[in-house]
Parts: C-alpha cells; structure tokens; sequence
C-alpha cells in the first residue's frame, strides 16, 4: 500500500511538472508576440469552416460543387481564385441553377490530404467534386515540402484498414502516427492538438527571436540565409548555366510525369482512393490535369513525348477506372496566362485574368457532371 | 514508432502494465515481449514484417541444422555461408539495389544497355538487426556464447524493441543468458533507466534537434555561401548533433531494457575525448566498431596473413582499409560514405598511437597534457564528417573550401556557437558523471526528497521536450 502510495505521489509530481510546463508556457509566449505561424492542421480546421455552409446549401435544395486544389487555384486574390471565377461563371448562366461552388483548396495539398479529407467531405454530401491534379505532385519534391500527414487524423475509423492499404509511407505516414491522430481526432482533442502545435512553432520562433537578439540588429544568420536563398535564385534564373539549372529545378519537380508514372505511383493510388470514398458518397467527380506553360516546358527540352503520354494515360485510367470523369488540360491555356512555369496563373490588374480563363474551360465539364449527378438523399 | 512520441509512450506504458499484471507467471514475459516487439516493427510499416519473419526464420532453422552438424564439417561450413549470404543479400537488396543500379549505369550504357533504378523502401533497422544474425551464425559455428533456447528466443534476441531499429548491437552472450533467465526488473534498475531516458530524450530533442539541427542543415544545405567561421561551427555542430543524436538514442534503449528488466551494452565512451583515431574507434559506437572487428576485420586478416606472412603488416593496413570502406558504406548508399569509411581507415593504419597510460592508470582519467592530441584528433575526424553529411562529392567539396576560404559575410553565428559550447561541455560532464557517478548517485540517495526532486526534474524536461520537439526530425541512424 505504502509503495502504490508513494508512486502514486510520484507520478503526480512528474505530471503536474509536465503539465506546468506545458501549460505555462502559453503567457510568456504570448507576450514575447510570436504571431500565428502556418500549422498543417490549418487545412483540417479551414474544411471545418467551409463544409457546413456547403452542406447546409445542399440540404437546402441547391446544387454544391467542392472545389480541391493547390495554390494553382487558391493563390489569387480574393473574388480571383479559380472556384471563385467558376462560381461567377455558373452564375452567369441561369440554366445551370445558381449552384454553390465551395472552395476547399489549400496551398501544396495534393491527393494524400484529399484522401485524408475525404470522409468530411463525403459528409458535407457535395453534388460534385472537382479535383485539381498538378503534374508535380508526382515527383519526390512535392513529397518533401508540401506532404502533410497530420491530416490522416480525419480518416474515419472504419477506413482504417482501406487507408492502411495505401502507401501512406510515401509521405512519412507510418501505422502508429496514423492511428494516434485518428484517436486524437476521434476523442474530440483536435483542439488541443492544434494548440499544442500552435506553441511548438511558436517555440520554434522564439528560437529566432533569441537568435537575432544575440547578434543584435544585424544577424548575420538572416544575412547569410538571405544571400544562400539569393545564391539559389541566381543559379536558377542567371548566368551562363541559366539553361542548365532550369532544366535542373524543372526536372526536379517533373521528371517523375515525364519518364512516365508507374501505374502504382502512390500518388495515383491516394487519387483513387479519394475518388472511391467520394464516389461511395454520392459526388460525382471530375478531376482535371492542372494546365501548365507547354510551350516554355517545350523550349527548355524538358517535355518528352512519350513518357508524358504515359502519364496522361495512367491518370485518366485510374480516374475512369475509379468511377472519374477526367480532363487533360494541361496544354489547354494560352502561354500568356501563366506567371510561371508550374501553372500560377496571371490574374488582373498585372495580366490576363487566367482564373477565370481556366473558370471556363471546366464549366462544361462541371455542367455535365451536374447534370449526371443525382439529387442527393439529404 | 519514434522513441520520442506520445503513442510510443502509450506504448510502452501498456507493455510494461502486461509485464506488471503477469508478474506471477513470468514464463509469459518473454512471449509478450516478443508480441511487442512484433507490434513495434509492424507499427512503423506494416508490409515489412513478413520480411522480419522471413529473416527470423530462415536463419533460426539454418543455425538449428549447423548445430546439429558436426564440428569442422564442411556441410556446418556451407550451413553458415548459407546464413550470412541469405542475410546479406537482403541487406544488399533493400538497401544497396539502387546505389548498385545507380553506380553501374554508366558501365552498362557503354554497353548499349540499360536497367531500371529500383525504388525500394529501407526496412526499418535491418542494417542492425542483419548485423546480429549474422553475429550469432558466426559465434555459434565456432562454438562459442550461449545456445539459443528456441524460435521464441531467437526471434526476441533478432527483434528485441528497444534496439530493434538502431542497436546496440548485440552479440549472444548479452542478451540469450538474460533471456533465459527472464527479465529482472527492480528498483535502482527503474531508477538508472529513468535516469537515462531522461538524458536521452534531452540530447535527442533539445540538443541535437533543437539547438543544433537547424544551422547545421542550413549552413550544409548552402555551402560556401558564409564565411569560414560558419562554415567550421556548422561542422562542430553537427559533429555534436550526430553524437547527441545517437547517442541520445542509446540512452533511451537502454534505460527502457532497464525498465523491463535487461542490461544492454554501452554504445558510446565520450569519443570526442579520444587522443587518436584507434582509441575513438573504441568508445565511438562501441557495438559495430566490435562487430567490424570481429566478423570482418579479424577474419580478413587471418586469411589473407595465412597466404602471404611476409607482407603481414601491409596486408593487415589493407584489412583494415577494407573493413572501413565497408563501415563507411554501411553507414549509406553512396561513395561518399566510402570515401568517408576509407578516411576512417587511413587515420586508422597511419595515425601514431597515443602513448600508453602507466599500468593501472584509469583510463577515462582527463588530463590537461592531452588535450592538443584530443583537440587535433578531433579537428581531424571533424573534416572527414565533411563527407558524411554531405549529399554528394561536389557539395563535400563546396564545404570543405568555405572552411578555408574567407566568405563575403562578416560576423559570428553566437547561437549556434553557444550550441556547440554547450555540445562540448556536456561531452566532458558525461565523461565526469559516468566515472564518479557511484559516488554523486552514493551522495544523491541520501537526500531527502530525492524520489520528488527527480519526478519533477523529469517532468520539467518531459515538459520542456514536448515544446520544443515540434520540428524534431527522426533519429538520423534509422537510415543506416
């Protein structure tokens, strides 16, 4: 008895430790003004905001459309972005019945958050679902910067063993985070999960604050990451190699689409199983190759023929094979749309109003899904 | 899992509560670690536990029918070439498939042909637990360390949690006795592994996660960008970092052993205090240093001294050349981790011994006149990590002229320098702590309150390592 008492003790002074620390924290991270830094759990908490008008709209009658993308299709200004523009299309056509296009895109998400996401979406019950393919979310270096794993704390439970099917490897899922953030999730701690990561960035920032105070108002750290980033900038876009490292940074986010994806790319395996579950929910859905600056890809000889009509086919057979519709415009825009080569489009007042050039390239191809899409049972 | 997570937490805590609930029938232990241990591994990818399974069994069955062969018999000779070339190959295969396409592509399109570059995903700790395969074939053929007792036994000793993914690696006769006999948990065992995880997670998490890791990565990621100075403290960083790192995660395998009731070996002496390479090689990463020696560099010698005496000290420089090529590739898929491991070997066959301590002297004594050769030694070993963290020749060779060439930028990087301070000074209190800790721990146990000091000091840095572990990347030794 005494010594269950005794660990009993000791186990609360470890825990009220922990827990002060933790929990202590918050003032004096508040107070030295770190900000709100971008959190992967953002995306989770932007759907939680954008899926209940769209299902509240759905269970009202009217016709939904969910929009999913990169910043391909999110990264314009407000009233620009490509859902924006198509809404603004369809509006301007009586016949198509004033449908509610929700835009659910987020910078560098890519099939994998989708897949995670699927469940909340399939919920929000979406007449259609338009998904935006970039051919670089094929290559290792998509994987690296934008993967967001946290997001498989959305998947629910009895997809489990359907997601644990999946390479979610491919993104440094492994088993164990998978079904941590599922019972996160599923406990309701979402919350405090995401405040937990809001100050461990926060820490991550103090860390900077503490290193610029060190070296006074002129760190040399910031100089010397400046001039590291304008070093890559310059070996990229100047000097005699300029040809040389264009090739290179192209190659490195396109190479895997233009040697031509094997047919179990993980990537395309977490498309078609976004387009399943979305599919089993009642969407239909149309998933379309994100245009890209084909001629420019052309001039720097980096667009092979035959190993990119492999791609293309691979994409549109797991798309129809999935229950898809798909279309391929990557070659479908004029090259003064575009404000680089991974497909940023040029938008006003600088250029031509690519959103919404794209806006109505997708409309019949939304029309037609709408049209086949049956009234949800909501 | 990562050792540092929440639900390798969970994890442990429900195992250790099996352990409790079954502490009258201790012939279940075993099976539950081995249960565990099996979760453990099927926890990180799921697809690759067949291939454990596989390994496990092949070689359990190819070590019973080598012993059960005759001494000296050619057919326990071919049974345990039949073991080392089956665990190889795996090792080869998942981990060597595409460096070996990779490398002979150029040759082969000389040839008009062409082969496609396999994607194959590392299994977790296969470079480790291949090694003690391996290791027990070769012990067990010479007839030497303990039978194992079973499959049971066998496949605990290859898939044991705690030093499943990143060692120590063991040989036999540390772990096979232990497993007979059954764990041995107890108080001052509790006490030492709590003492340990918690160093562990500090090195791990706050050292060379958090204050080291992101210079370093930087100034690697960019070299010749800054000045000298960068350049040199971005090495010492990160010299430091890979030591907290790992060693950091040897702490924390051994104090969870601890907890359940297992001894394992110490991986690590304070290497940096080293005065010359040969005495780093025995107290940097202590169990593969061992193993290279003796399943590789030993036999290779002998062989090769039994063909030409003569040459016996040439052939003995080439053993040894050989045997640190192949740490070096150990260590990574790539030649420059070759050209790392020969450096080692190089420093190894030339570099004069430090001279000997009078006879009965301590050797873990610290003493001031040693201190040039450490310094040098460790300057040295230092530029040769220059090809172990870069990615390839050329980025090596971008780094290695930013240490000697004065960049555009002025100024001091003053945190990360305070870092590498701090790294070094740690270093030598480790060196402190571990030759006189029975008697702090001997003055430590008669303080009142010292159960409670130590709840909170572990709650303090439990806490303090959930905040800053948001960045915290995995042990950089997984890969290996």
């Amino acid at each position: 008895m005494r010594r269950a008492l005794g660990a009993v003790a000791l186990l609360s002074c470890f825990a009220i430790a922990l827990a002060g620390v933790v929990h202590g924290s918050t003032a004096w991270l508040k107070g030295a003004r770190l900000g709100h830094p971008g959190l992967v759990l953002d995306y989770a908490r932007m759907m939680g905001k954008r899926l209940p008008p769209l299902a509240e709209a759905g269970r009202g009658g009217r016709r939904t459309v969910a929009f999913l993308g990169d910043s391909g299709v999110v990264s314009y200004p407000a009233g620009q972005t490509v859902p924006e523009r198509l809404q603004q299309v369809l509006d301007a056509e009586p016949a198509a019945g004033h449908p509610l296009v929700a835009s659910l895109g987020m910078s560098g998400s890519g099939p994998f958050d989708y897949y995670c996401l699927a469940d909340r979406i399939a919920v929000a019950r979406p007449d259609v679902v338009v998904v935006s393919l970039n051919l670089d979310h094929f290559s290792d270096a998509w994987r690296s910067a934008y993967s967001r794993p946290q997001l498989a704390g959305w998947i629910a439970p009895g997809r489990i063993p359907d997601a644990l099917g999946l390479p979610f490897h491919w993104i440094g899922l492994t088993t164990d985070r998978l079904l941590a953030y599922v019972v996160v999730v599923q406990a309701g701690a979402s919350d405090t999960w995401y405040r937990l990561g809001l100050r461990q960035a926060q820490v991550g920032r103090a860390r900077g604050r503490f290193e610029s105070w060190l070296q006074g108002d002129d760190p040399p750290e910031e100089r010397f990451r400046e001039a590291a980033d304008a070093r890559t900038i310059a070996r990229v876009f100047s000097g005699p190699d300029l040809r040389h490292y264009r090739r290179a940074g192209l190659l490195e986010h396109y190479r895997s689409t233009l040697d031509g994806i094997p047919p179990d790319h993980p990537v395309l395996e977490a498309l078609t199983g976004t387009l399943r579950r979305l599919r089993a929910g009642g969407a239909r859905v149309l998933v379309y190759l994100a245009p890209l600056e084909v001629t420019w890809l052309e001039e720097q000889g980096v667009l092979g023929e035959d190993g990119f009509r492999t791609t293309v086919a691979r994409v549109r057979a797991a798309v129809e094979g999935s229950g898809g519709a798909f279309a391929d415009l990557h070659d479908a825009l004029p090259a003064d749309s575009f404000r680089d080569a991974p497909g940023h489009l040029r938008h006003p007042p600088d250029g031509p109003d690519g959103p919404a050039r794209l806006a109505r390239l997708l409309r019949p191809f939304v029309l037609q899904a709408l049209a086949q899409a049956p009234a949800a049972a909501r | 899992m990562l050792f540092v997570t929440f639900q390798f937490a969970i994890f442990l805590l429900l195992v250790l509560i099996a352990l409790r609930a079954m502490a009258r029938r201790r012939s279940l232990w075993n099976p539950i670690l081995l249960g565990a241990s099996l979760l453990f591994y099927t926890l990180w990818i799921p697809t690759y536990l067949p291939l454990l399974l596989l390994d496990i069994g092949v070689n359990f069955a190819l070590l019973r029918a080598m012993e059960a062969s005759a001494p000296g018999s050619r057919r326990r000779r071919a049974l345990l070439a039949a073991a080392i070339v089956f665990t190889i190959s795996l090792l080869l295969f998942f981990k060597y498939a595409a460096f070996l396409v990779e490398s002979a592509l150029p040759l082969l399109r000389g040839l008009g042909l062409d082969a496609p570059v396999p994607d194959v995903l590392l299994p977790l700790g296969i470079s480790f637990y291949s090694f003690q395969i391996v290791s027990l074939a070769v012990d067990r053929h010479r007839g030497s360390g303990p039978p194992v007792a079973g499959l049971l036994q066998y496949a605990l000793y290859v898939s044991f949690f705690p030093q499943l993914i990143a060692g120590p690696i063991l040989r036999g006769g540390e772990l096979l006795p232990q497993l007979s006999a059954g764990a041995q948990p107890s108080a001052e065992r509790f006490r030492r592994g709590a003492w340990l995880i918690a160093s562990g997670v500090g090195k791990k998490v706050v050292l060379a996660d958090f204050l080291l890791a992101p210079f370093v990565d930087d100034v690697f990621g960019a070299p010749g960008v800054a000045n000298a100075r960068f350049h040199w403290i971005a090495l010492y960083g990160f010299a430091f970092q890979i030591y907290f790192d790992f060693s950091g995660y040897t702490d924390m395998a051994r104090g969870m052993a601890l907890w359940i009731g297992f001894e394992l070996p110490e991986n690590f002496h304070e290497p940096y205090l080293s005065r010359s390479p040969q005495e780093f090689w025995r107290r940097w990463h202590i169990t593969l240093s061992r193993w290279l020696r003796l399943y590789l560099f030993v036999p290779i010698g002998r062989a090769w001294i039994r063909r030409g005496p003569s040459r016996e000290r040439g052939l003995l420089a080439l053993a040894q050349l050989l045997t640190m090529a192949l740490c070096g590739l150990w260590h990574g898929a790539g030649w420059h981790f070759v050209l790392w491991g020969l450096l080692q070997g190089v420093l190894l066959v030339a570099w004069p011994a430090a001279p000997r301590r009078r006879a009965g002297a301590d050797p873990d004594a610290l003493r001031w006149r040693d201190a040039p050769r450490i310094l040098l030694f460790f300057h040295v070993f230092c530029v040769t990590l220059v090809f172990f963290r870069a990615p390839d020749f050329g980025a090596a060779a971008a780094f290695l002229e930013g240490l000697f060439v004065p960049g555009e930028l002025p100024g001091w990087p003053r945190l990360a320098a305070l870092a590498v301070a701090l790294g070094a000074a740690l270093h030598v209190a480790e060196r402190v702590l571990r030759t006189r800790a029975p008697r702090l721990q001997g003055w430590f146990a008669a303080r009142p309150g010292r159960a409670v000091l130590e709840a909170v000091a572990f709650g303090v840095l439990a806490g303090l390592a959930v905040m800053v572990s948001g960045a915290g990347g995995e042990f950089i030794y997984f890969q290996f």
